[in-house]
């Protein structure tokens, strides 16, 4: 529990959420018990590596886990509505109203067989029953904002007519065209050219300072979040194991994993010494070691870290889960 | 797009040419003699080779056979070894009969493999899927004749509400023509319908697992909208693809069928053509249900293309 300041209006309030594939003794927990904090008009970054459980958060938050998944715990609240005690229904009329998606792949994701106006516009027919002329006229725009040239022509087109760097933006008009208060990006840039890539991120960012609107952005990739977000969660094996402003985890990373991913991370200045991978595995759910998590890969563990991780305040909102933090240190 | 349709156009006389080559090479290795047939068991080595000699059956293959597509270009199948009647205004006579025949399986077969099969993929692994799929197999593995006879037996015989054969034209009494044909069509239509439902079903499956479903839920779709608007018209592309090819397998159920109901197509004559080695009937017949096979493919991938942009952009480039 945090105090007032965070509290005044959180877009989105995560609050020990678990997820769980399978039932009973069979149960994979995915996504344990993590807590997570957007303010309106922030943009935060989960990153993690693959299998760390930051999609799965992000479907919980859609209401569209996969089939034998589900929450097991905790709550959700989208700008204090309860997403969690909400019908199907409910969630359903918010979704691509109040929170939208944008995927990672960006061609898989536009419908082959529609024009990408149509489907650029098709949010605002399903949720504010506009007409189609209005949504495609509202498209056009939608797509200038997102510095598509051409648009009117653009939006008769198809996807594959698209370049990567375009169909991307196309999913962001689109996901723009009813103003949400949340946008989900997953791994949005993934697929793209480094420079298209920037672009795309410049995008988001002019978004958020235009509409105000707040983005998850859901990454395995440092180098962007260091580009784009203010605040940073660090997700491993399910859990978060580090948060804070994105300038402290990157000048101080203050749990051993975080450490690990930025020494296996390629910078620019610096000494040409060669990466540094984490040795071994993230582990299966139900693999996990007792306690810390990262415990079998860590270079610093002791017999203590098979004890539960408590967050540790190393900084101003600056929290990590590793009870050595005190006694490793910063660099700074 | 116009271009596309031209191209296939194009390609349509060099696949009638190959098919007719092989057709008559066809009926030409089956062992048999087309004199024998038409003059009995007891003819004479001098009417033999006279008989071949009057219907050019003495000459080359290669003349034989550029002799008969020039004149069957021009729209002359020639004469029946049998009878002398002329095969040309025979098969025009008898062409509605398949064409109705083939066209109603068709259709039926659709009905039933499009809905059964989109269901059937919504359904993925749930019981209601189970009991298609089993339909399917169960309809997959029935021979058409052996459907239809057991619906003869069914509904002509134990219990008499349907005719067990003849045909009347549609245009002189609708009516009795279309109960004529409810038997045929159906043991026709079901036994194909096994191999469409399952490909829609394929397809459907491949579709609603796609990223753009995927992001058709994300904008919150409803399940109806995500299924007609996103999914339905995706998965119809393939499913058309295949129902082309089926509908010239079709064809080769047309021939037992007629011949079950007694209906006075072309399948029953490519089979007389068959029995009586009557080269002009059986060449003249099977042409014409090449042409016909043809162009329900051209038509099909037609609307295919028109289905799918991308390939409509495919042929710009």
């Amino acid at each position: 529990m945090k105090i007032e300041a965070n509290k005044r209006s959180s877009t989105l309030e995560i609050e020990n959420l678990s997820v769980a594939f399978g039932q009973g003794s069979k149960s994979a927990v995915v996504v344990d018990n993590i807590s997570l904090k957007i303010g309106k008009g922030e943009i935060v970054g989960l990153i993690g590596e693959s299998g760390s459980g930051k999609t799965v958060a992000s479907l919980a938050v859609l209401g569209m886990l996969p089939r034998g998944a589900k929450v097991v715990q905790g709550s959700i609240k989208l700008t204090n509505d309860p997403l969690l005690e909400r019908t199907d229904d409910y969630r359903r009329s918010i979704r691509g109203d109040r929170i939208a998606l944008i995927p990672q792949d960006a061609l898989r994701s536009l419908n082959p067989t529609g024009k990408v106006g149509y489907q650029v516009g098709e949010p605002l027919n399903l949720h504010r029953s506009a007409s189609w002329a209005f949504a495609r006229s509202k498209a056009i725009e939608l797509l200038r904002s997102v510095n598509l040239s051409d648009p009117e022509l653009r939006s008769e087109e198809y996807p594959h007519q698209f370049s990567g760097g375009m169909q991307q933006r196309a999913m962001i008009a689109m996901g723009l065209s009813t103003e949400p208060e949340l946008l989900i990006a997953d791994e949005p840039t993934t697929a793209l050219d480094v420079t298209v890539q920037a672009q795309v991120l410049d995008l988001l960012r002019a978004v958020r300072d235009q509409h105000d609107t707040s983005i998850l952005f859901i990454t395995h990739d440092l180098g962007v979040v260091a580009n784009l977000c203010d605040r940073v969660y660090v997700m491993y094996s399910g859990a978060i194991v580090e948060e804070g402003p994105v300038d402290q985890i990157f000048s101080n990373p203050s749990h051993p994993y975080t450490q690990g991913l930025l020494d296996a991370t390629p910078r620019i200045h610096g000494a040409m010494t060669g990466l540094t991978p984490i040795p071994g595995q993230i582990p299966l759910p139900n693999k996990r070691p007792v306690g810390c998590r990262f415990s079998d890969r860590c270079l610093f563990a002791l017999p203590q870290c098979a004890s539960t991780p408590k967050p540790i305040t190393v900084g101003d909102n600056h929290i990590s889960y590793c009870l050595r933090v005190k006694e490793l240190g910063g660099s700074s | 797009m116009l271009r596309l349709i031209f191209t296939r156009l194009a390609l349509f006389v060099p696949t009638l040419l190959a098919a007719s080559i092989i057709l008559f090479i066809a009926i030409n290795v089956v062992p048999g003699s087309a004199a024998r047939s038409a003059l009995g068991v007891d003819a004479t080595p001098q009417a033999i080779m006279r008989f071949e000699a009057l219907n050019g059956l003495d000459r080359p293959l290669i003349v034989q056979y550029s002799d008969w597509f020039i004149k069957a270009m021009q729209g002359d199948f020639g004469k029946s070894f049998q009878n002398r009647v002329a095969v040309g205004p025979e098969i025009l006579k008898r062409l509605p009969v398949t064409l109705e025949l083939a066209l109603l399986a068709f259709l039926i077969a659709n009905v039933i493999a499009l809905p059964l099969g989109a269901i059937a993929a919504f359904r993925h692994r749930k019981i209601l899927d189970v009991i298609i799929t089993t339909f399917a197999t169960i309809l997959g593995a029935v021979p058409n004749f052996w459907l239809a006879t057991l619906f003869v037996l069914l509904f002509a015989l134990i219990w008499p509400i349907l005719p067990a054969g003849g045909f009347t034209p549609f245009l002189s009494d609708p009516k009795a023509n279309l109960i004529q044909m409810i038997l045929p069509a159906l043991s026709l239509g079901l036994v194909s319908s096994s191999l469409l439902l399952r490909i829609m079903r394929t397809t459907m499956l491949e579709v609603l697992n796609s990223a753009y479903i995927k992001t058709a839920h994300a904008k919150g779709a409803s399940e109806r909208v995500v299924l007609i608007r996103h999914a339905l018209r995706n998965a119809l592309i393939p499913f058309f693809t295949v129902g082309a090819v089926e509908f010239g397998f079709l064809f080769g159920g047309v021939v037992v069928i007629e011949d079950i109901f007694r209906l006075p197509g072309i399948g029953s004559l490519v089979l007389v053509g068959i029995i009586n080695r009557d080269y002009p009937v059986l060449l003249g017949s099977a042409l014409v249900i090449t042409i016909v096979v043809l162009a329900a493919n051209m038509i099909v991938d037609t609307i295919a293309m028109i289905l799918d942009p991308r390939q409509i952009h495919a042929g710009e480039r």
